[in-house]
């Protein structure tokens, strides 16, 4: 399996995805090598072995700079936790056979790693056969792509979202997006984490409709403590409070919420609005809660981790994922799994999944508010979605998910046997 | 020789409109019926019902009627909010049902006319005072004096049949629940606990949901059910009343027309003809035909609904519970405002049907309520949302009534008001 981080080393919701998914397929008997780029960290969990694409583990000769990738540094819409990432894959520039001066980008970052785990994951298959090679997302995918090629090993991807996703449709980035049209064309089966985002791959990646399974994502409810620490105003009673959490972008859909929120206060000045997360449209949001005359009831949380998110979570009364373009929204479950009534906007893929939530139209700001407003004013609404929340959130397990990841795996065995026995029949 | 006892309930609900948070005013309201009731949605929904069902199912009994000579008689239950949308949107139907019970082989049925719970309300004059509204309102428009009683989804137990008595009524319908029944038959007449003189008829569900439910599923191992082998099923029925009870819409809405299920009906009365020991009655001829075999007691309420068989499906939660209580809890203050318009919108909004919409229950029954419900985008917690809106909306509506209206007068205007109650009922 090919990622991009792994917990503790997580700045997205990637990274957990992968430590979830392999701990739940490796108690299903499945063996899991998991290459990632090369961190500062030594990172070992006993369900699996993980590498750390690094120089030192190849030899001078199995290096082959010369395919590595032109210098791309237009990323128009990059996000900070893009750039974090790059920054820490500057460790990379300090291997072996790299002049000092080399400058590494994002792009190249990504283009050396996605090098040298193809070399790496060659170099194991040829020790010990693998049988199938799984990537996430488009950051893994050039070295999918180019281990299946040669080894003829079949090739399952994962889309956790794709380029329209990430900037709205509004200035997809070409290149990325040529990633992932090949990541998709390539890929013996694609997983999808939602039937909105499988539809997409119909319709804009042309995907052949046998290839996309559909697999939700899950929620180890457990972690998360459902009891509620009431946040205290200055005089001592409890405040009603709003959350949003996630990155900051466009895609997200937070100036929706914002709009929302004024006219929540409109008829309720007591409650507040808690906005949890980092990202470009930072600057934008705290302008549009002045402007908007709110900025007395919206805190900014900046940058929240996971656990301080469950804390945040105790103390919410709603939590709201007004995204514009949602492949799926993880923390929807997160909310459910802390029994905090839940919003979602209909463009979200965990709409699909989950019952015990509301949907609204992301644009909707009246509906919206008007949903806040009645979770806030009706006890037993509150009451009902709480519980009925705890329970569907612990139905919905990672074994499960492993389950049908273990099914995609056979299917895409099965196709690429079935079509090598074809072409040997000719 | 075994009484077939056919019992048709026909209802449609007045359906509330989406009501926004923000659309809770401060009660100057001109018209309730505009601001609570989506006339379009129900006239939609009581067109294709009418056209699907109501007329062409009324003109198959009403030619089995006349070919029949006195031999084929059922009874029919309709609530009053279905009367009272037929007037409105298609008169037609009103006249064919009381073309049928012009023959005087129709039975119907008295219940409440908002096809509401207050049968389950602390104190019973509300539930009376539906039931009088539902009794003029079919000696009116059809032209019958129901002698029977089958409450809003069968729902019963000692308490309503006791009430029931009192109002004057010889039978009572309700579910054959089986923990009640325990090893008896529900094809038996039975007396109800604490009640002297009425008589409690019990549905046959095995029977009944064979063609209310089963008739088109093709995985059904006696797919496809004809009269002829569905008459020969009643002929070997143990017992002396077969009671099939079923909503009327099974005939062309819940089973399309392609399914067969008119030409089964069409067929029935003759298939069943063929065997000696059947004969149909209705709900009060049956009940009056055989002496009581047993005393039943039913101390909680029960209810032909999902597979409890009680009144999960409008109470089953928070959110339900909360819209019941607060619509009793305004009980009083509508008699102190005692306003028509009020009174109507009141009414209208306990119509069960809203309440079932905000069922939250597992997915097998979830199916069934989301199949009845019209608000296709949106679950239980939407439902609520709106519902409740609408109740604080009309809460306020009422308060402002009240306080508009001066002391004096208002308190005057009460106790005349009550008296009117009463002198209607």
């Amino acid at each position: 399996m090919l990622g991009w981080e792994f917990p503790p080393f997580v700045s997205g919701g990637l990274g957990t995805h992968c430590f979830e998914l392999t701990r739940a397929l490796s108690a299903l008997g499945v063996e899991i090598d998991f290459f990632m780029p090369k961190t500062s960290y030594e990172i070992r969990q006993p369900w699996l072995n993980i590498y750390q694409a690094d120089w030192n583990l190849l030899k001078p000769g199995e290096m082959q700079l010369d395919v590595l990738p032109t210098t791309y540094s237009g990323y128009g819409g990059a996000s900070t936790q893009l750039q974090f990432n790059a920054k820490r894959l500057a460790a990379l520039s300090k291997s072996p056979g790299q002049s000092k001066s080399y400058d590494m980008g994002f792009f190249e970052a990504v283009g050396v790693y996605n090098h040298i785990a193809a070399l790496l994951v060659e170099k194991k298959h040829r020790e010990r056969p693998y049988d199938v090679v799984h990537v996430h997302d488009w950051i893994s995918a050039k070295a999918g792509i180019l281990v299946s090629k040669k080894t003829g090993l079949p090739l399952v991807s994962t889309v956790h979202s794709t380029e329209y996703d990430r900037t709205a449709d509004l200035w997809p980035f070409g290149w990325i997006l040529g990633v992932e049209k090949d990541m998709v064309r390539n890929s013996d089966q694609v997983i999808t984490v939602s039937g909105r985002s499988a539809k997409l791959l119909f319709d804009k990646f042309g995907a052949g409709k046998g290839k996309v399974n559909v697999v939700y994502n899950a929620i180890d409810a457990s972690k998360f403590p459902t009891h509620k620490e009431p946040m205290l105003d200055s005089n001592g009673r409890k405040a009603k409070v709003v959350l949003y959490h996630g990155r900051l972008s466009v895609q997200k859909g937070v100036e929706f919420f914002l709009k929302a929120a004024q006219k929540v206060l409109s008829r309720d000045r007591s409650v507040k609005f808690l906005i949890s997360g980092k990202g470009d449209l930072l600057p934008r949001l705290v302008e549009l809660s002045f402007d908007l005359g709110i900025s007395d009831n919206v805190m900014f949380l900046g940058y929240v981790s996971d656990d301080q998110l469950k804390r945040v979570l105790c103390t919410s009364d709603v939590l709201v994922l007004p995204s514009v373009s949602e492949p799926f929204g993880i923390v929807a479950l997160e909310s459910m799994a802390s029994g905090t009534p839940t919003i979602v906007s209909k463009t979200s893929g965990v709409g699909e999944r989950v019952k015990n939530c509301i949907k609204v139209d992301f644009w909707d700001t009246d509906e919206m508010a008007s949903k806040i407003l009645s979770i806030l004013a009706y006890e037993p609404l509150f009451e009902e979605m709480r519980q009925n929340s705890i329970v569907e959130a612990r139905g919905i397990t990672w074994g499960d998910v492993a389950m049908q990841t273990v099914g995609v795996y056979k299917k895409a065995i099965w196709t690429r046997a079935a079509s090598s026995a074809a072409l040997a029949m000719i | 020789m075994a009484k077939v006892c056919l019992c048709f309930h026909v209802h449609q609900p007045i359906r509330l409109s989406r009501f926004s948070y923000f659309g809770i005013g401060n009660g100057d309201a001109a018209n309730l019926d505009a601001r609570y009731f989506d006339s379009g949605m129900n006239q939609h929904y009581f067109n294709k019902a009418a056209d699907q069902c109501y007329l062409p199912t009324n003109r198959i009994l009403q030619n089995l009627l006349d070919e029949n000579r006195g031999k084929f008689r059922f009874s029919l239950s309709i609530t009053g909010t279905l009367l009272a949308q037929a007037q409105k949107y298609r008169p037609e139907v009103v006249e064919s049902f009381r073309n049928l019970c012009a023959t005087g082989r129709v039975d119907v049925l008295d219940e409440t006319f908002y096809h509401s719970l207050s049968s389950l309300y602390s104190d019973l004059s509300e539930f009376e005072a539906q039931v009088r509204m539902h009794n003029h309102l079919v000696r009116d428009l059809l032209g019958v004096s129901p002698q029977s009683f089958r409450n809003t989804e069968a729902i019963y137990s000692d308490r309503i049949a006791q009430a029931v008595e009192g109002l004057g009524y010889k039978a009572i319908i309700t579910e054959g629940v089986d923990r009640i029944l325990g090893w008896r038959s529900p094809n038996y007449v039975y007396r109800p606990a604490g009640c002297k003189d009425i008589r409690l008829l019990m549905r046959n569900y095995k029977l009944s949901d064979d063609v209310g439910f089963r008739f088109s599923a093709k995985s059904w191992k006696e797919w496809p059910l004809t009269a002829d082998k569905y008459a020969t099923w009643l002929s070997a029925t143990p017992g002396q009343v077969i009671n099939l009870f079923m909503d009327y819409e099974t005939f062309g809405e819940h089973h399309w027309k392609d399914t067969g299920i008119l030409d089964f009906l069409s067929h029935l009365p003759s298939q069943a003809h063929r065997h000696n020991n059947l004969s149909f009655a209705t709900v009060t001829e049956a009940a009056a035909s055989f002496e009581p075999s047993d005393t039943l007691s039913v101390p909680s309420e029960i209810s032909w609904a999902d597979a409890e068989r009680n009144t999960s499906t409008w109470l089953g939660n928070r959110i339900q519970r909360a819209c019941f209580s607060e619509l009793e809890s305004l009980l009083p203050k509508l008699r102190k405002a005692n306003d028509a318009q009020l009174w109507e919108a009141y009414r209208r909004l306990q119509t069960s049907d809203h309440l079932m919409y905000l069922s939250t229950k597992g997915m097998s029954d979830r199916e069934v309520h989301n199949y009845f419900s019209p608000y296709k985008d949106s679950g239980p917690y939407d439902n609520f949302i709106s519902f409740m809106n609408i109740i604080s909306d009309f809460k306020n509506q009422v308060d402002c009534k009240i306080a508009n209206a001066p002391a004096a007068q208002s308190a005057n205007a009460g106790a005349e008001s009550g008296e009117i109650e009463k002198k209607k009922r």
